[in-house]
């Protein structure tokens, strides 16, 4: 998308001040670019293309040649029939365990991360700096320090095992970033529209719904798909603190592909590993223009 | 309520201090019922503070305020029965231009036909009618400014707090906002704090302003007791433009006349007051002010009064502003600016009679720079 701006806008200048356009620069530019695009598709077509083929034509030899006989087979086998560890149910309850665990998960610490950059910008209070340090403190600690402490945790709390577990183990790790993100951009919104409704006689949430919340459109997406990508993909927490019935997608699809019994179904382990991805990509696709604004939004002044 | 005091809005030796510096010094204002202070002062000088603690903004480390009587000190800002227009007007972005103003309303519960009533009274005020429906993106400055008035005044407060509110606008726009501000003040008839630090305004607006530096009053006076009778040399420079001509010269007694003397020149001063006479027996050195307005071409029989006195100066530089041409000149230490008028066509390099009405000379102490009269 910004290739092809960047592109009419450049070829526009080139075309008013030179009146031509294809100097051996910009060939070998576009050669570069179209040469890293296929680099990173290729994996993408290689899986899709996969996915729709027989077993048999994969085993044939050639990976990158198009299906001769196309297959939904392995799509339907990977969603509802594959053998995933003991039992032959395919992906699609893990994938409903992965809905459940992020829809909460992303909506809590987007809301949170949200309230807390309003109360650190703009409701500061003694040692506020410090508050805000240990919430960043927190991105910075490897996941893999904390897992034991946080079984504990969740024992003691009887959430072992649930996807409520997991949704507070999500949490409590994005709340960080989300802090992060919304304090910045609070930081930028100007202080004198909050006493203005303060003014008004706004309290604390009114001026937040009324106020901020209406004018963070930008960061809400960018907090949104930061959470739902980390969240979605991660496979550490889900392997660790996982349940039978809270088993999340990735560590299904690990499952599914790593099952050591029968011959490996190349076509079906590709099928699942698209669908594991779709969800992120749709988000992508759906808000991803907002996600680079967003971003922006802190840094520039907003 | 109104207890013995005929004040209004009473600032009663109130003190502020950020992390031990003091930001104001027991500053006491007070402003009759109606009235316009305007808090004037260079920037940092804590006009704006002292006004965020009149809105409640920031507590006050010591002191109090009070309106009609009653102590507003230790209220919520929404509770102090006040009204605020910010610098940056602060509009809620994404709400209309009605939504605006009436979210004030909303927020108490005023019901929905009331707060529509109310909204067009306000808006036929300010001639805002047609821009009701408009987000505050989609107007200009000076409407933005409106609107953030129509907010204000919507509550019909006891008292309007203005904070710098024209500093946004372009230098046309600005002086008309001026006159509607004051037109608008004249027909409310409601008191109203102002903070600028443009000494035009100040004089155009106020009944009352209040000097500041450094977070303590200078001085608090009507207008014309600011620029006509400056409490020491900080007011005197700050208030007026050009600046006032400011030298330190010597008093002394000459053949009965009382007379000033600075570098080679010296100027007689026909009625001088008894503490000038006392000044010049002991304590001779002395700062002499005098505006420029007060010193003339000789030619100019318009402007020579009797009680003047004339000095022989060459034309350094000569600044035409139309009505009138303001004229710099230089002799050694002697550097005053003069206003003359523009028929007599000043040149640079000339040598001028310059008149000075020492009748409106202001002198101040040479160690602490408070008014000697």
């Amino acid at each position: 998308m910004s290739e092809s701006t960047s592109d009419t806008m450049s070829g526009a200048i080139q075309h008013s001040s030179q009146g031509k356009r294809m100097t051996p620069a910009r060939i070998l530019l576009y050669a570069v670019l179209v040469l890293f695009a296929i680099y990173y598709l290729l994996p993408l077509y290689v899986m899709l293309v996969n996915s729709f083929k027989p077993l048999e034509e994969i085993r044939g030899g050639d990976m990158l040649a198009l299906p001769q006989t196309w297959t939904l087979a392995p799509w339907q086998s990977a969603w509802s029939t594959a053998q995933i560890g003991v039992q032959a149910t395919g992906l699609k309850p893990y994938f409903m365990n992965s809905i459940a665990m992020v829809i909460p998960a992303v909506l809590l610490s987007t809301i949170l991360g949200a309230l807390n950059g309003y109360v650190l910008t703009k409701w500061r209070f003694r040692g506020d700096g410090i508050v805000f340090g240990l919430l960043l403190l927190s991105c910075f600690i490897p996941f893999q320090i904390v897992l034991i402490p946080m079984a504990r945790m969740l024992g003691i709390l009887g959430l072992a095992g649930t996807t409520s577990g997991l949704v507070l183990v999500h949490l409590v790790y994005g709340l960080g970033f989300t802090t992060l993100f919304f304090r910045n951009y609070y930081a930028a919104f100007p202080t004198e529209l909050v006493r203005a409704a303060q003014i008004d006689g706004a309290g604390f949430f009114r001026i937040f719904g009324r106020i901020l919340l209406p004018s963070s459109g930008p960061i809400i997406v960018v907090s949104v798909i930061w959470q739902f990508t980390n969240i979605w993909n991660d496979f550490l927490f889900g392997a660790s603190f996982a349940d039978v019935d809270s088993v999340p997608m990735t560590v299904a699809l690990n499952n599914l592909v790593s099952s050591s019994t029968g011959v490996k179904e190349y076509n079906v382990h590709f099928a699942g590993a698209v669908l594991a991805a779709l969800p992120t990509l749709v988000v992508y696709i759906v808000s991803g223009r907002y996600f680079v604004r967003g971003l922006m939004a802190g840094a520039v002044k907003g | 309520m109104n207890k013995t005091s005929q004040h209004f809005l009473e600032i009663d030796s109130l003190s502020k201090q950020f992390a031990g510096v003091d930001a104001l010094k027991d500053v006491s204002i007070d402003v009759e019922e109606g009235g316009f202070l305007v808090l004037i002062g260079p920037s940092g000088c804590g006009k704006s503070t002292l006004l965020n603690m009149l809105a409640g903004f920031e507590p006050a480390t010591s002191g109090d305020i009070r309106i009609a009587g009653r102590s507003i000190a230790d209220l919520h800002p929404s509770k102090r029965d006040i009204a605020m227009v910010f610098q940056s007007y602060a509009l809620y972005p994404n709400m209309t231009v009605a939504g605006n103003i009436g979210f004030g309303m909303e927020t108490r519960g005023v019901p929905k036909a009331e707060r529509l009533r109310k909204i067009d009274e306000v808006a036929a005020i300010l001639q805002i009618e047609p821009l009701l429906k408009r987000k505050p993106a989609q107007l200009s400055g000076g409407q933005r400014q409106r609107v953030a008035m129509g907010r204000a005044l919507v509550r019909d407060p006891q008292a309007f707090l203005f904070d710098e509110p024209l500093s946004n606008l372009d230098a046309r726009l600005r002086v008309d906002m001026r006159a509607e501000i004051k037109k608008l003040h004249a027909r409310l008839g409601t008191t109203i704090v102002y903070v600028t630090h443009d000494q035009i305004e100040a004089m155009t607006l106020a009944t009352k302003i209040a000097v500041l530096k450094h977070g303590e009053v200078q001085q608090v006076g009507t207008p014309d007791d600011i620029y006509h009778r400056p409490a020491n040399t900080f007011v005197a420079d700050f208030m007026g433009s050009p600046a006032m001509n400011r030298v330190t010269g010597h008093l002394q007694q000459s053949d009965g006349t009382l007379k000033l003397s600075f570098g080679d020149y010296s100027l007689d001063l026909h009625e001088p007051s008894a503490a000038l006479q006392e000044r010049a027996r002991t304590q001779p050195i002395i700062d002499f002010g005098i505006r420029a307005e007060n010193v003339n071409d000789s030619r100019d029989d318009a402007m020579t009064s009797t009680g003047s006195s004339t000095l022989p100066l060459t034309i350094e530089l000569v600044e035409p502003t139309g009505s009138d041409t303001f004229i710099g000149t230089r002799d050694g230490d002697a550097h005053f600016t003069a206003r003359v008028a523009n028929y007599l066509h000043p040149r640079p390099g000339e040598r001028i009679n310059l008149n000075f009405d020492m009748s409106k000379a202001h002198f101040f102490d040479t160690e602490s720079g408070v008014r000697v009269e």
